[in-house]
């Protein structure tokens, strides 16, 4: 084959001649195939890292959680099913861990006991022995934790910044439902880690405390855990599954085998679980209630003891009344005995007297009468001798016998009368001297009596003061005694009311404990058997964002290479045009020596086929490794996966470059057919030089008349050659709309923030209050929530998590926000619809809804809304709510539904709690710092939580983006570049001989270059106009693929976005046009002028 | 002085290892007015001479002067200056720009220079007035070379320079192009050069030029130049 040889020789020289056209076309198609290859294999490259990522640690295949927690038996079970080659059993629960001042909501898991064993073989592979060890972690920093009371966290790119190793965390174990989940509630950092269970860092799961997000992890020693907890979740590793790459079919099917047996025998657990625990309730209920029963004996033992002890100090206070009585009895008798005896002895004394004096005068008298009784013997002794004589007389008168009788008688009775006087008279004396005797001996009796009198008198005297004295004594003592009795008895009423007001409480309580106990007897009765939920890897937050986001590259790949095949095809079209017109006498000779047109046309569609072969080749391998470690370099600031080897797919790689090669051909046979159907001898002569056309601007008088001749041939060009116009205007659109998509793309995620919390959100924390707070802890939250320096607004809200359900089966976590002041929240939350930025207002009759929230759901206003509770791990209930859609409004993070209190009463059909406060605080990030400690400290706050950590983590995504950004414009670039090049070099080299003449009519260098570039110049503009255009509907496109959950991107280009993508691309075409003068004044008019075409 | 001087002007190319001289130590003068006629074989370098005379080119060595400024010293903005304002350039393939009509070629040289002449006068006076508005593809060979002869002396040059005028065109139409030109010149008082292969346009020259591989062979000044109508060749 010697012709072939030729032939090749000429296709080399061909190639070595139009090198710059070579190149074009290789690099566009370069360009096309690497970024259809490039971004087709992202995906798959994405897969393949979590799968080498997911089995190289082990990542369960199955989580089987149970609502009543998992027991030994039941691990048991699980490791019995066929299919399981492993089972790890742990702990975990979620906790509110306070580190650096910053709340967290965490989850605490337990730390497999191999995890200090294992190690680490490569980026994506962790060793161990164990083979139940699964979702193996990857120490990044520091060591495993050693004691109960230390931990790792999550070695987080965000949020790596407020913590080191040595930092403490603390677990708030009030909030949620934690309670006694841990047995300790302080742990020191002692390493950071890597979780294959949280390969990202913003959707690392659903929590049911705080804000209802996990914001870090921990794994801490099983010991750290609560001893009695039953194990919280089972992970289960498939046998052969990790053979299977992650997300086939292959590796579905093969985990929905182990995911069907499992769920086979839960029944039976779950019924032996119930069981389990209801014996063990009923056991620890019998203990309680044996206690319950000790208890209460003991109580009312106790009870009967201090009524027995009060009836005794009853008895007791009685007695001492008795007694008292009785001694005031005596006392009052003393008194009086004292008082009489007092009265008898001033009587007796009085008596005495009297008596003395009586006796005294009686002796007086005595003494008188004896005086005068002396007087009278006396006269009578004095007349006794008279007597005597009278007598003696008689006594003698009578011895005269005779006398008369009569005289006789006479002298005889006056003889007895004289005896007898004389008789009384000695008697008298006698008497008297007797009654001397008498009176004296009376005297001295009765002195003797007296003074015995006295003497007694005395004695009683002092009786009466000795006893008054007592009597004063015994009545202190009686009032001592009395005041005793009285505390006393004010003491057992006291005790009385103790002790009342203790049975009472005693009674209430045990009846409570009995209310208790019967209660929890109902429970043990009633313990549900629990729900063993078996859950795949569908339902890891991480795995699921990390497979969706290589799917939403997968649909941007299959939208965006189009651009650059088109313009591929055009690049070839034109340039092949242009290589044919170039030869056509060569093309001419060829056929005039006997080539078939066959073999001459495979000369241009060898040449095409090696130019686009060869950038394909280039392109593929260039870009199936760069593209795709871009974007996973870009989502590794978000996901923890290593990078694994990036192996070429083939079946892409095949695709892209037949498409690549193919298109190119394509468009060179249709260069080349025209020329190809003339006669030999029409191609030896020059072709028909493209006749001058007028234009349809020429219809334009006044505006074609006021343009100079190079403008007018520039507009006559442009349109002379629409191939080319075409190519470059699609082109540079390409370019165009490739920038303004990355710049768009970072004005929408930028206004995520900047207009989410820029113009939307005027609150800068909110504050959720515990259910069950005291009154006096709310009370003191309530006076910090008043101090309007602190925080200036602050409105009440009452917040509820729901899900809002829409058409075929679509839900959507969706926040329920209550404002108790709707206007004043309206400052803190600027409600506006994002179109018009009209003010929305909260009404009675429906509830205002966030955009995409809408969007998802697929709701106008006027629909109905459909809410239904959720349960404890976050899936939809039977429980709907259905309320009408007021207003839709403009808002980019969360998904939210916003009501009046009215609204939220009517239909949730509770009354709203107001225990969220949405506030303006300082920005001062001390003060704010304070503020939640001092808000926290109250005991009545369960979160304080500021926007900024949401910003921040925000902020991350953007640098992401950033990444994205420089691969378009680089793309955009080449796009521009490749397009302008050709267009230029195409026009160049045909226009040779009108850029000589122009050269020898004396046009200056500026001038030629003016006359040549303004045609590319106007051709850009065209280009870069159209390109806005497309830009808005691919930016569009894009931002509503890449769009993640719950997140809404900004839905407006910036003007200055515009402003600089349409100045790019004329930069773009500046350094073209640099790179491109030196090739003008390379034209030499001698040289291009010489001959005819 | 004469108007135009070659004064020891050689052109030089360098061909790899090789130097090729196109032009060698050639020298002659043309006086103001003159129709001239540089003839001679093909490849005897006449068109570098031409070439170099209408500032496209650069001799190697000697000197080139017109009307008193010495073109051979010349850079390149000078030259272009030069181009502009005092050549006129007429190509045996007209070169005239395919997009613009008759009238805008011509209007192309002409707003570019100092002291153009009116752009639909210098049709007239080619006789094109009734197909000013036709694009070039639209006109024949002898209407297309005149425009380009119209476009070179729109810009009123001091030189007009012709490189095989004829060379493209048919007997009649390549006489009457002739004509044009030496009606030009007698009319306006122009220099005209014209380099031809064709010694029979000798006869109406002013002055002769006989180039022979790369020098003149000889200047003849012709006192009676025929009228190109008569010319027969």
């Amino acid at each position: 084959m010697v012709a072939l040889g030729a032939f090749n020789k000429d296709i080399a020289r061909s190639i070595r001649h139009s090198l710059g056209r070579f190149i074009a076309i290789a690099a566009i198609v370069a360009l096309g195939t690497g970024f259809y290859a490039g971004l087709r294999m992202t995906a798959p490259d994405m897969k393949l890292a979590a799968d080498e990522y997911y089995d190289g640690t082990c990542l369960m295949d199955v989580r089987v959680v149970s609502t009543l927690g998992l027991t030994d038996e039941d691990i048991e079970a699980l490791r019995e099913v066929p299919g399981v080659s492993g089972v790890q059993a742990a702990y975990s629960a979620d906790v509110l861990a306070t580190m650096n001042g910053e709340q967290y909501v965490m989850r605490a898991h337990s730390l497999s006991p191999s995890a200090a064993a294992s190690t680490q073989a490569d980026a994506a592979t962790i060793e161990s022995s164990d083979g139940n060890y699964l979702n193996r972690l990857e120490l990044a920093e520091g060591r495993w934790p050693e004691a109960a009371n230390e931990c790792v966290i999550f070695n987080d790119r965000v949020m790596s910044g407020p913590s080191a190793l040595g930092d403490t965390i603390t677990v708030d174990l009030s909030a949620g439902n934690a309670d006694d989940a841990l047995a300790v509630t302080e742990f020191t950092v002692v390493g950071r880690v890597h979780s294959p269970l949280y390969v990202s860092s913003t959707a690392m799961g659903t929590s049911t405390i705080g804000s209802g997000t996990i914001e870090q992890f921990m794994y801490v020693l099983p010991e750290a855990f609560d001893a009695d907890m039953p194990y919280v979740e089972a992970f289960v590793a498939v046998e052969g599954a990790a053979d299977l790459p992650a997300e086939s079919d292959a590796y579905d099917a093969r985990v929905a085998q182990v995911v069907a047996a499992i769920e086979d025998i839960a029944p039976e657990r779950e019924q032996a679980r119930v069981a389990g625990l209801q014996a063990e309730a009923q056991a620890d209920l019998d203990e309680a209630r044996a206690e319950y029963e000790k208890e209460e004996a003991r109580v009312k033992a106790e009870l009967a003891d201090a009524r027995a002890e009060l009836d005794a100090a009853k008895e007791e206070i009685d007695e001492g009344q008795r007694k008292l009585d009785a001694a005031a009895s005596t006392l009052a008798s003393n008194e009086k005995k004292i008082s009489d005896g007092e009265k008898e002895y001033v009587q007796g004394g009085e008596t005495l007297q009297k008596r003395k004096a009586d006796a005294e005068a009686q002796f007086a008298e005595a003494e008188k009468q004896i005086r005068a009784n002396e007087a009278n013997l006396a006269e009578a002794q004095a007349a006794l001798p008279r007597l005597q004589e009278a007598l003696d007389q008689a006594n003698a008168a009578l011895q005269m016998p005779n006398l008369p009788a009569e005289e006789r008688a006479q002298i005889e009775a006056t003889k007895t009368e004289l005896e007898k006087n004389i008789a009384d008279i000695a008697a008298a004396a006698t008497a008297l001297e007797e009654a001397k005797a008498q009176l004296s001996q009376e005297r001295a009796a009765a002195d003797a009596q007296i003074a015995a009198a006295q003497r007694r008198l005395e004695q009683g005297k002092t009786a009466a003061e000795e006893g008054k004295k007592q009597l004063e004594e015994g009545k202190a003592e009686y009032e001592q005694a009395k005041a005793e009795l009285e505390e006393g008895r004010a003491e057992y009423e006291r005790g009385v009311a103790d002790f009342d007001e203790a049975a009472a409480k005693a009674n209430e309580e045990l009846d409570k404990a009995e209310q208790e106990l019967a209660d929890a007897q109902r429970e043990v009765d009633d313990i549900e058997p629990p729900d063993w939920l078996v859950m795949d890897r569908t339902k890891n937050f991480g795995v699921v964002s990390f497979a969706d986001d290589a799917d939403r590259i997968d649909a941007i790949a299959s939208f965006f290479p189009f651009i650059f095949f088109l313009v591929a095809a055009l690049v070839a079209l034109t340039t092949m045009t242009r290589m044919v017109e170039e030869e056509r006498m060569l093309i001419g000779t060829v056929k005039a020596l006997g080539y078939g047109r066959a073999r001459i046309t495979s000369k241009d569609l060898l040449y095409a086929a090696l130019a686009a072969g060869l950038g394909s080749v280039v392109g593929i391998a260039a870009l199936s490794q760069v593209l795709p470690w871009v974007i996973m370099e870009a989502y590794s600031i978000v996901y923890y996966v290593p990078r694994a080897a990036m192996p070429i797919d083939w079946p892409i790689a095949l695709a892209a470059a037949g498409l690549g090669v193919g298109i190119t051909l394509v468009a060179t046979w249709a260069a080349a057919a025209a020329t190809l159907r003339e006669t030999p001898a029409a191609l030896m002569q020059p072709p028909a030089p493209k006749a001058g056309r007028r234009i349809l601007l020429e219809r334009v008088g006044p505006v074609w008349r006021r343009l100079s001749f190079s403008w007018k041939v520039t507009f006559r060009n442009i349109f002379r050659y629409k191939r080319r116009l075409i190519m470059t205007v699609i082109g540079i659109a390409g370019c165009t709309a490739l920038l303004l998509t990355g710049l768009g793309l970072q004005n929408s995620i930028n206004d995520i923030i900047d207009v989410q919390y820029g113009e939307l959100v005027d609150y800068n924390v909110v504050i959720s209050e515990k259910e069950d707070a005291a009154e006096s802890e709310r009370e003191a939250a309530a006076d910090i929530l008043a101090d309007t320096t602190r925080l200036p607004l602050v409105v009440r809200a009452t917040k509820a998590s729901m899900i809002a359900q829409g058409a075929g089966g679509v839900e959507a976590m969706t926040t329920i926000v209550a404002p108790a002041d709707a206007a004043a929240f309206g400052d803190l939350w600027h409600f506006r619809t994002r179109e018009d930025h009209e003010a929305v207002a909260l009404s009675d009759t429906g509830a205002v809804i966030t955009e995409k929230l809408a969007a998802k759901l697929g709701l106008s206003v006027g629909d109905a809304v459909v809410f239904a509770e959720q349960d404890d791990l976050g899936n939809a209930t039977a429980t709907t709510y259905s309320v009408p859609v007021t207003a839709i409004i403009e808002n980019y993070i969360g998904d939210y539904a916003f009501m009046t209190p009215g609204t939220y009463e009517r239909t949730f059909g509770s009354e709203p709690d107001n225990l969220s406060v949405y506030a303006r605080a300082t920005t001062d990030e001390g003060e704010r710092q304070e503020l939640s400690e001092a808000l926290r400290a109250t005991g009545a706050v369960d979160t304080v939580a500021f926007n900024d950590e949401v910003i921040g983590s925000y902020k991350q995504m953007l640098k992401s983006v950033d990444m994205v950004v420089v691969v378009l414009v680089v793309a955009a670039a080449a796009l521009a570049f490749i397009v302008l090049y050709n267009l230029t070099n195409i026009n160049i080299t045909e226009r040779a001989r009108e850029i000589a003449t122009l050269k020898v009519l004396g046009f200056a260098s500026g001038e030629v270059n003016a006359y040549i570039f303004r045609e590319i110049v106007l051709l850009t503009i065209m280009g870069a106009l159209a390109g806005l255009a497309l830009g808005v509907v691919l930016e569009g496109f894009v931002v509503v693929t890449a769009e993640v959950d719950q997140v809404m991107f900004g839905r407006t280009i910036h003007g200055m976005s515009f402003v600089v993508a349409f100045l790019l691309t004329m930069v773009f075409t500046a350094v073209i046009m640099l790179v491109m003068r030196p090739k003008l004044a390379r034209i030499d008019m001698v040289e291009s002028l010489k001959s005819n075409e | 002085m004469a108007f135009v001087e070659f004064a020891d002007v050689s052109k030089i190319y360098q061909m790899g290892e090789v130097e090729v001289a196109a032009v060698r130590a050639m020298s002659f003068q043309i006086e103001q007015g003159e129709f001239v006629v540089i003839v001679g074989p093909s490849g005897a370098g006449k068109t570098t001479l031409l070439n170099m005379l209408g500032g496209m080119d650069s001799a190697t060595s000697g000197t080139i002067t017109l009307d008193g400024a010495c073109v051979s010293s010349f850079n390149r903005k000078q030259l272009t200056q030069y181009r502009r304002h005092d050549i006129g350039f007429v190509f045996q393939f007209y070169n005239l720009v395919q997009n613009l009509t008759a009238r805008e070629n011509v209007e192309l040289a002409s707003q570019i220079c100092r002291d153009p002449l009116d752009a639909d006068a210098v049709l007239a006076a080619v006789g094109l007035s009734e197909r000013r508005a036709n694009f070039p593809g639209q006109l024949s060979g002898g209407e297309q070379q005149r425009v380009a002869i119209a476009r070179a002396l729109a810009k009123n040059p001091k030189l007009l320079l012709c490189d095989e005028p004829t060379g493209a065109l048919d007997y009649e139409t390549g006489k009457a192009i002739l004509k044009l030109l030496q009606d030009t010149c007698r009319d306006t008082g122009r220099t005209v050069v014209v380099v031809t292969h064709n010694s029979a346009f000798t006869a109406i020259a002013d002055r002769v030029i006989h180039v022979r591989e790369g020098s003149v062979a000889s200047v003849e000044l012709n006192g009676h130049p025929l009228s190109a109508e008569v010319l027969e060749w």
